[in-house]
């Protein structure tokens, strides 16, 4: 998978595996509008340990776009890491948006700050059908010109997932075409049976 | 609508699926052990819920250990049946008028029951009756 | 001038300018009038937009009027700038607002879309079947119009309403139907649909005869009429469906919409103009409250009774709070806008949740009392002023700036009490009603007429009410907001609470808890008066209103099927002291389950409850064990008809979406293959066959035989849903399945009775 885009500095695909830790690849940098693309389980385990690595030293908002927000999980991420879990807990922020139309009034209406912004499944509600396309596409631009307002004081993260068949193709499209970082992590092919004859 | 955290349900059953391998290293009677203890933590779902705890599987140790300790009682009333009327009130989960019933007993003439004799020869002569056959109404759980 | 009195019956656009009104005179006579109704609706937003908005209304063909004023939007502190767009031409204003929502999508609209009916509620206090006074001119042009009841009575003078029913002789999903039944107070007619001419001949004259203001029918929606009118169209015979002349009728497609978790199906509709068209078997609920029912849920929500018998209770309470808002001058907002608030992760874990379900006492338990809030939701939005409004965030605003603010227990979410929230202020005039039914029906003896009217009245009242608490944190709930649903919840753990805790203190043993009730018991209590106290105990505590829903001679709390030593909230049955049952989660209440094996667990059921001593197995079991008997060889005997042993699922998603292919899957797959194409969200009915693929669809054109029944497949599902029964009394499933293949008659095999005394 590869988009071209100009202002994209990086892209980075790898392979997930399970097994690993992959929380080691996802530094973010300041004032960049990171994506991290894989199925969704995967998606929702590395946000989460994001989120928590970077709530032991400060303040979290998340934006759960796509009603997945894991907070037990979250939980015990955050005591792994340190005695004082339950105060890294309260650094993080969570507001959650259950339809296209309140993501973007939820991103019009966060106030640009210093501490890091995760977004969560960002796409999850843009694909509901009883919205019209072109409405659709509307809400996700003026979203991202927030979310790239956001990107000038701190650093921000998206989650997104492939679009499943039958889903509009563009609106990932659009949104790895803003992004200045893209993680992308696909499922490793099952390795050819060996054959005897 | 808009419910984005697992019922306790969910969360119950993850942390017992969590606990797989675990159990599928122990012998089978062990296993049934294990498998009781669940059992009896499910009891407390509710209270787990409203508990609101950040991390649940303690809340569900708790339930686990006050499951145990109710059986402990159980069966240090069975041991002295003239109790069975605040086991009967235990089983149908009056608690109240139970732990009534247990501070009176202790607070009535059994100190034995609490006095480690230093004279094993001196202590009180207190034959354990054979335990009453045990009321038509144990729970399943048992 | 002309003055009338009668009943609304129906209200819509008229062509060019206004509204038309359809009057049940009290004279006898069907009246039509229109009635002069512009419509407003407002734009907010960045001014340079407005302005280029302005310019752009006044280049439409539509006479508009324009004007920059200040409105009130609920979800903001002060008073929005906006600017109004104000229109005669009725009909005209959704195409209107269509354009200038594709020329200006970005900005809020308010009153954009909403129903004439509302509209019309808002200004005149009118409703469907209002009793009203109107003063017309030579023209039946309205120029007075007064109302004479309000939709919160209890017996208003009923409208003198004419209804016709026309049904096919036959389900037309299952074959091909012969015939068509009329039927009215006073005539019956069979039409057969073999000849059309003739039958659309007499169709025309019956309807012009009778020319009903309701139009019953069953398929009318998804057959009948459709059929009718392309049969009419063929044959050149127009047939006079609607009352209103020049007109087509409005046909909507069907559709499949994901809604409160699960996939729902409406199939097409077809709506009359000047009459009401109902059909029995796409109408929502109405199984549940039938045709008084929708006439209550027309008047209460001022909704068409054509939409509100199609609609969800969701859309009811929708407009029942858009007409309390516009009375209050307040903007109803056309897309839901508002988002959540920040909070931080442990809050987010307080807050979301739903109410209190505990884990009972699994078996049986005698002079059970289960004592209920009534309306236990609705009562709390009401009592502690829940609204989207009143959500306070003392954040924003500094908590000096309210007047007064409760706390909600332990959520960090404060609840304004200075003002009525609009949520409050739309339910309490329906929960007053509600109670005051409640009280009448409780006073009525069985035999008086009225309780069958407001028993449907009750219904149609509960539906909505149990939606309103969900629609409160429903993502498109143009009102909705999820911290106001938040509080509710939170209330409603709390009061529950509040109330064990008072049970407990007054020695009572709390058996099983679930979100609004308590069952409950004490060593000596049985009768009504002696829970008094614990009822006045517990509204003192809660200051919500509770009631003893009865006392159950017995009840058995069920475990869960997997593992019997886990109990299970929801699945229990039990027979109250004056003989009637309640059963929850068990075969008999579920949809899937085949008549048959519902009708031998009831009958089981029966037996228990008529047995004299419930402890002692010898008065029942015997009985029990012939009756298992007897259904199994009716079974084997090809006794049973095939009709009994339909299982009836739900299709849940698309058949190309299943990986492995449910039963229903399967089935569904079979009517594919013969055309006929359910979506997902349709019930499939099948049977069990033997062989592959192990099940046969019900409205294939060759029916299932006997023969080919899967019959050990029935016999699983007889003796699992025996044994759910009668676990609690001690019997296991496997002993229940020797002993009933044996033929033996020793009923001490059994082991020990899990009773509680």
């Amino acid at each position: 998978m590869f988009w071209y885009n100009q202002n994209m500095d990086t892209y980075t695909y790898l392979p997930l595996n399970h097994g690993r830790n992959m929380d080691g690849s996802l530094q973010l940098s300041p004032r960049q509008l990171h994506l991290v693309l894989a199925p969704h389980r995967a998606q929702r385990q590395m946000m989460t340990v994001l989120t928590a690595r970077l709530a032991v030293t400060g303040q979290v908002r998340l934006v759960d776009a796509g009603n997945c927000f894991d907070g037990y999980g979250l939980a015990r991420q955050l005591r792994q890491q340190t005695s004082y879990w339950q105060a890294a807990l309260e650094r993080v922020s969570v507001a959650r948006a259950f339809t296209c139309y309140q993501v973007e009034t939820l991103l019009t209406e966060s106030v640009s700050g210093f501490s890091p912004v995760l977004v969560l499944n960002l796409l999850d509600t843009f694909y509901d059908e009883n919205v019209k396309l072109s409405e659709r596409l509307r809400l996700l631009e003026v979203s991202l010109a927030e979310l790239r307002r956001l990107c000038r004081a701190a650093s921000v993260a998206v989650s997104a997932s492939l679009p499943a068949r039958g889903q509009p193709g563009e609106l990932l499209e659009i949104l790895a075409g803003a992004a200045g970082q893209v993680w992308s992590f696909e499922e490793p092919q099952p390795a050819e049976p060996l054959r005897l004859f | 609508m808009g419910r984005t955290l697992p019922s306790v349900t969910q969360v119950f059953l993850h942390e017992q699926e969590s606990f797989l391998r675990f159990r599928r290293a122990l012998r089978r009677s062990d296993q049934k052990a294990l498998d009781d203890l669940f059992a009896a933590a499910h009891k407390h779902l509710a209270a787990a819920a409203y508990a609101s705890h950040a991390l649940p599987f303690e809340i569900f140790l708790l339930s686990m250990l006050l499951e145990e300790h109710k059986q402990v009682l159980r069966m240090r009333y069975l041991l002295n049946p003239s109790d069975a009327a605040a086991l009967e009130q235990l089983e149908q989960g009056d608690s109240t008028a139970y732990l009534d019933s247990l501070a009176a007993a202790v607070d009535a003439v059994n100190p034995a029951l609490l006095h480690v004799p230093e004279d094993p020869g001196s202590a009180d002569p207190v034959e354990p009756e054979p335990p009453a056959p045990p009321p038509d109404l144990i729970n399943s759980h048992d | 001038m002309i003055e009338l009195k009668g009943w609304l019956l129906d209200l819509f656009a008229d062509t060019q300018s206004g509204i038309v009104l359809w009057l049940v005179g009290e004279d006898g006579l069907r009246h039509r009038l229109t009635q002069d109704f512009p419509i407003t609706f407002y734009a907010a937003g960045e001014t340079r937009r407005l302005r280029q908005l302005w310019r752009f209304l006044q280049t439409q063909p539509e006479k508009v009027e324009l004007k920059r004023t200040e409105r009130r939007d609920i979800f903001l502190p002060r008073p929005v700038e906006v600017l109004e767009a104000q229109l005669a031409q009725t009909a005209a204003q959704p195409y209107l607002f269509q354009r200038v929502a594709r020329e200006f999508p970005e900005l809020p609209y308010y009153d954009a879309d909403l129903p004439i009916t509302t509209r019309h509620a808002a200004i005149y206090n009118t409703f469907p079947l209002v009793h009203c006074q109107i003063e017309a001119d030579e023209q039946s042009r309205v120029q007075a119009l007064k109302v004479l009841d309000t939709p919160w009575e209890l017996d208003p003078p009923a409208p003198p309403l004419r209804l016709l029913a026309i049904e096919p002789d036959i389900d037309p999903a299952h074959a091909e139907p012969r015939a068509l039944y009329v039927r009215s107070m006073s005539v019956s007619y069979r039409l057969s649909l073999e000849h059309p001419r003739p039958l659309l001949i007499n169709l025309r004259a019956i309807l012009q005869r009778q020319d009903p203001d309701v139009l019953m029918t069953a398929w009318g929606d998804t057959w009948l009429l459709p059929y009718l009118i392309d049969l009419a169209e063929q044959w050149h015979i127009p047939l006079p469906l609607n009352r209103e002349p020049g007109r087509e009728v409005i046909r909507k497609d069907e559709r499949s919409y994901q809604a409160y978790g699960q996939v729902i199906y409406r199939g097409r509709q077809v709506h009359l103009f000047g009459r009401w068209h109902i059909d029995g078997c796409n109408a929502m609920l109405f199984h549940e409250y039938g045709l008084e029912g929708i006439y209550e849920l027309a008047r209460v929500t001022a909704l068409a009774g054509q939409v509100v018998a199609r609609v969800s209770p969701g859309s009811g309470i929708s407009a029942m709070q858009m007409v309390t808002a516009l009375r209050l001058g307040i903007m109803v907002p056309w897309h839901k806008q508002q988002a959540e608030r920040p909070k931080s992760a442990l809050e987010m874990m307080q807050a979301d949740q739903g109410g209190l379900v505990y884990q009972p006492l699994i078996g049986l338990h005698r002079d059970v009392a289960e004592v209920d809030f009534i309306s236990m939701y609705p009562s709390i939005m009401r009592h502690f002023n829940i609204s989207p409004e009143t959500v306070a965030d003392p954040n924003a605003k500094g908590r000096d700036q309210y007047a007064r603010l409760e706390r909600v227990s332990e959520l960090g979410l404060w609840i304004d009490q200075d003002t009525s929230g609009l949520i409050p202020q739309t339910l309490a005039p329906l929960l007053d009603k509600r109670l005051e039914l409640k009280l009448r029906l409780a006073e009525l003896p069985a035999w008086d007429p009225r309780r069958q009217t407001y028993q449907a009245q009750a219904t149609a009242h509960k539906w909505l009410l149990v939606t309103c608490f969900g629609y409160l944190g429903y993502k498109n709930a143009r009102f909705g907001r999820i911290e106001a649903h938040e509080a509710v919840t939170a209330y409603g753990r709390e009061m529950l609470l509040r109330a064990k805790e008072a049970a407990e203190d007054l020695g009572f043993t709390v058996l099983h808890m679930y979100v609004d009730g308590l069952w409950v018991k004490k060593k000596g209590l049985a009768d009504v008066p002696s829970f008094q106290p614990l009822l006045e105990e517990i509204t003192t505590r809660t200051g919500l209103p509770i009631a003893l829903d009865g006392i159950y001679r017995w009840v058995a709390f069920l475990p869960s099927r997997l593992d019997e030593r886990v109990p299970v909230p929801n699945r229990y049955f039990g027979v109250f002291q004056d003989g009637s049952l309640k059963m929850r989660g068990i075969e008999t209440r579920r949809h899937d389950t085949p008549v048959w094996v519902s009708n031998a667990q009831r009958e089981i059921i029966d037996i228990l409850v008529q047995s004299s001593n419930v402890e002692d197995r010898s008065t029942y079991l015997p009985r029990i064990l012939k009756s298992l008997r007897r259904a199994l060889s009716k079974l084997r005997t090809y006794g049973v008809g095939v009709e009994d042993l339909l299982v009836s699922q739900t299709l849940s998603r698309e058949l190309s979406e299943y990986r492995t292919p449910s039963p229903a899957a399967r089935a569904a797959a079979q009517l594919a293959a013969v055309g006929k194409h359910l979506r997902p969200g349709q019930r499939v009915r099948f049977v069990y066959t033997l062989g592959e693929p192990g099940v046969q669809a019900w409205d294939l054109p060759q029916p299932p035989e006997l023969r080919s029944i899967d019959q050990e497949r029935y016999r699983v599902l007889l003796f699992r849903a025996a044994a759910t029964i009668l676990q609690p009394f001690g019997v296991q499933e496997e002993d229940l399945k020797t002993r009933v293949l044996a033929n033996a008659m020793d009923v001490t095999f059994f082991s020990p009775m899990y009773l509680k005394g």
